[in-house]
Formats: structure tokens, sequence, C-alpha cells
């Protein structure tokens, strides 16, 4: 069972926003999107960041991809 | 249900203590690391001091690590300018810069935050002003020229992600987001609730730049979540920030806080604007005069009454230091926007000058 940063079980809409930032974080690392595109999901993967953040999710910096 | 909330973020704003311990080493061991393994600065400093850290392993562990200065952010910047060697990037990975407004003749801090770090304030806000009660369609009005004070633009944005217009503030501190201690100015030991000191800041949310430690020379007095009834399991610094500890000025003895004079003052409405003015007289003792202007319309009756309850309540705030409140003409007082010059020390000055 998937868990917060304090072992916690994660509920079902927690489920969905990490599975979201993860997805959105993949995309983000792809190399050939265009600059609309990337400008786009970076702003998502940063608005969805603070949001796992803000839930004790996860806590990483993403400076590797450019956010 | 979300405009009606009276959390920002529930989940983490009424975590019981041990749980928001928890959770805030879980994100200071992640933050420790990653200065370690990208931050020069960190990488020698932690050397210095023989940390490592794998040594967290409960949130008093904390002070096993160095605290920083703004001297020694300053000589970081000096050794590699612009930005020094705290940051784990270059300004490529960064969509801001700003410079802190710095004490004069002091060299500003210059700061990055990449496109995340940036978005992470204006979230910091968000906690703020949610408590304070501005929800979604709600209009407010920033009184202030934002120029390039960062802490205006971090509202503005929050003020944005709410969907609401603009308004100041700040209270509990955010404590699933921060590590704040508050020390003795003097030294590095802890003080207790209740008591005024330095504040000293772990933020876990900046990447380029991470900060762990930093003396920020805000002075501050820290009381336990359960002083609000709110409900939130955050600590409250009361008062918000009182001053800056390299403000403070010995008057016979007694610190006086500029900020915290002004908290008094501002009490007052009847007070238009004021100066806090230090001399020395020939006989070499200090002498201390507020001198107060009176808001137009205000009764000039009142005056004496304003005197005498300003005389009274700046003595009981300062061990029975006697300030001398003087009376100015409208319009004599210079006016300040933000960061107040409200004080003039003239106790340097040769004596008679």
């Amino acid at each position: 069972m998937p868990t917060d940063l304090l072992g916690q079980t994660t509920t079902a809409t927690e489920d969905e926003l990490l599975d979201l930032y993860r997805r959105c974080k993949a995309l983000l690392g792809r190399d050939d999107l265009d600059p609309c595109v990337r400008a786009g999901v970076r702003a998502a993967v940063i608005g969805l960041a603070n949001v796992v953040n803000d839930l004790g999710l996860d806590h990483e910096h993403l400076i590797d991809l450019g956010a | 249900v979300a405009d009606v909330a009276p959390f920002w973020n529930p989940k983490t704003e009424t975590l019981p203590r041990d749980r928001l311990q928890a959770l805030q080493l879980a994100k200071l061991r992640r933050l420790a690391e990653w200065a370690a393994a990208r931050s020069p600065f960190y990488q020698r400093s932690f050397a210095r001091a023989g940390f490592a850290p794998e040594q967290l392993r409960s949130v008093d562990d904390l002070r096993r690590l160095p605290m920083l200065t703004r001297q020694e952010w300053m000589e970081s910047q000096a050794e590699r300018p612009p930005f020094g060697t705290l940051p784990v990037a270059g300004r490529e990975a960064a969509i801001r810069v700003h410079t802190t407004s710095g004490t004069t003749g002091r060299e500003p801090i210059r700061v990055l935050d990449s496109a995340k770090d940036w978005a992470w304030q204006s979230e910091m806000w968000c906690y703020g002003l949610w408590g304070f009660g501005v929800r979604p369609g709600d209009t407010a009005y920033v009184a202030f020229g934002y120029g390039s004070f960062i802490g205006f633009w971090g509202l503005h944005y929050a003020m944005e992600k709410l969907g609401a217009l603009n308004v100041p503030g700040g209270t509990h501190i955010i404590e699933d987001h921060f590590i704040e201690e508050v020390v003795d100015p003097a030294g590095d030991e802890p003080v207790g609730y209740g008591e005024q000191g330095e504040r000293v800041v772990t933020s876990f949310g900046r990447g380029i730049i991470p900060l762990l430690r930093y003396r920020t020379a805000d002075l501050v007095q820290k009381v336990p979540a359960a002083r609000c009834g709110c409900g939130r399991g955050f600590d409250l610094y009361e008062g918000g920030i009182l001053g800056r500890v390299d403000d403070m000025k010995l008057v016979r003895g007694t610190n006086v806080y500029p900020r915290a004079v002004e908290a008094i003052v501002r009490e007052y409405p009847a007070v238009e604007e004021f100066q806090l003015r230090l001399t020395r007289g020939d006989d070499l003792l200090d002498r201390i005069a507020l001198r107060v202007e009176l808001a137009p319309g205000a009764a000039e009756a009142t005056w004496v009454e304003l005197q005498q309850q300003l005389v009274k309540d700046l003595a009981a705030a300062h061990e029975g230091l006697r300030f001398e409140v003087e009376r100015a003409a409208g319009g004599e007082l210079p006016r300040f926007e933000l960061k107040a010059r409200r004080t003039v020390d003239l106790r340097d000055k040769p004596v008679g000058a």
C-alpha cells in the first residue's frame, strides 16, 4: 500500500494526485515538447508539486526538470 | 465545501505535535541531503561542523547543523559573485532574482528563485491569507507600492491563486514547511516560549538556495499553538516580527526595539506620524524622546491625555524607562513606507552637536 511521508496509507484522492504528479513529471522530462506544451506542463507540475508537498505525500526540488 | 473550510490545508495544520515533528524530520532530512549533494557552501560548512545528513534522527538533531549568518552569505557572494556558493544551480535555473532591502551600507543579499520556489512562496502566503478569512471572490487593496519588495509580490500572486484580489498579513508559523527556532541573540542557546529572541529559520521549500538554520536577525516571541483557539497545531509568533536584533538600542541599560515602540504608538489613532530621537547630554546621560504629530482632525484637547498615556505605556514596556513625549508640528516629521526609519540616534555625535 502506498504511504505518505509519515508512513500513513494514502487515500484514493491522494493516490490520484500522486499519479497525476508523476505522470506530469515524466511528461516534462521529455525532450520533444513544443515550447507552449512545455510551459503548460511545467505549470501543472509546479501546481501539483505544491499539493503533494502540502499533503506530506512527497517532498523534492525540481531544478533538474527546469522547475 | 472548499470555500467554507476553516483551514487551507487541514491535513497538516491540525496534526498533533509529535506527528508534525515527524513530518518536519522527513523534510529536513531531504533538505539536508539536497544541500549536501548540491550546494558548495553547505558541503564545506557541513564538513567543518562534522555533520552528515544521516545524523538527523529527530528534530532536535537540527542543532547539529551549523547556523548560517548574513555575514557568511555576503562573504560567499564575494567569493563567487554575484550569487555566491549557496545556490545549487546557476541563474539559468531561475525565473526570478530579487535582493533583500538590506541594511544601509551593507551588501544586499541576491536571491534566485526557480519557478517552483516562487510558486511555493505564494503557497505560503495562501496559508496565512486563508487563516485571516480571505476567500475566493473577496476584494482587497494592498496599500503600498510593490517596488522590488519581494513580500508584496508573493502576496499578490497568492491572492490570484486564492481567486481573490489583495490584502496584507501573517500569523501562525507554517510548521509543515519550516522549522523556526528562537535563540538568544547573543549566542546559540534556544529561548523558551514567551521569551523574545532571534528568529532562526530552516525552510524546506527553497530548492535553488537551501536554507538551513539561517539567523534572520528578526526579533520574535514564540507562543504555543494552544494560545490560539482556532484548531491549528502550529505555534505562533505573538505580535509578528517585533523588531530587528541589530536595530536594538541600549538606553540607560534598557533594550529598546524601535518596532516594539511603533507597535505601542500605533495603538493610538490620534498619532499621525512619530519619530524616536536618542541624544546624549552634556552630563553624558542618554535621553530618549518620542516626537509625535497629531492626526488631522484630532482634537487639540486630547494632546495632554495622549502624552501622559504614551509616557505610561512606553515605561511599562521598557522596565520603567522614561520616554519624553513631545509634540511635533503637522507635516514636520519625515514619512516612510515599508521599513521604518523613524529612529534617529544622535548619541555618537560630539556632545553639543
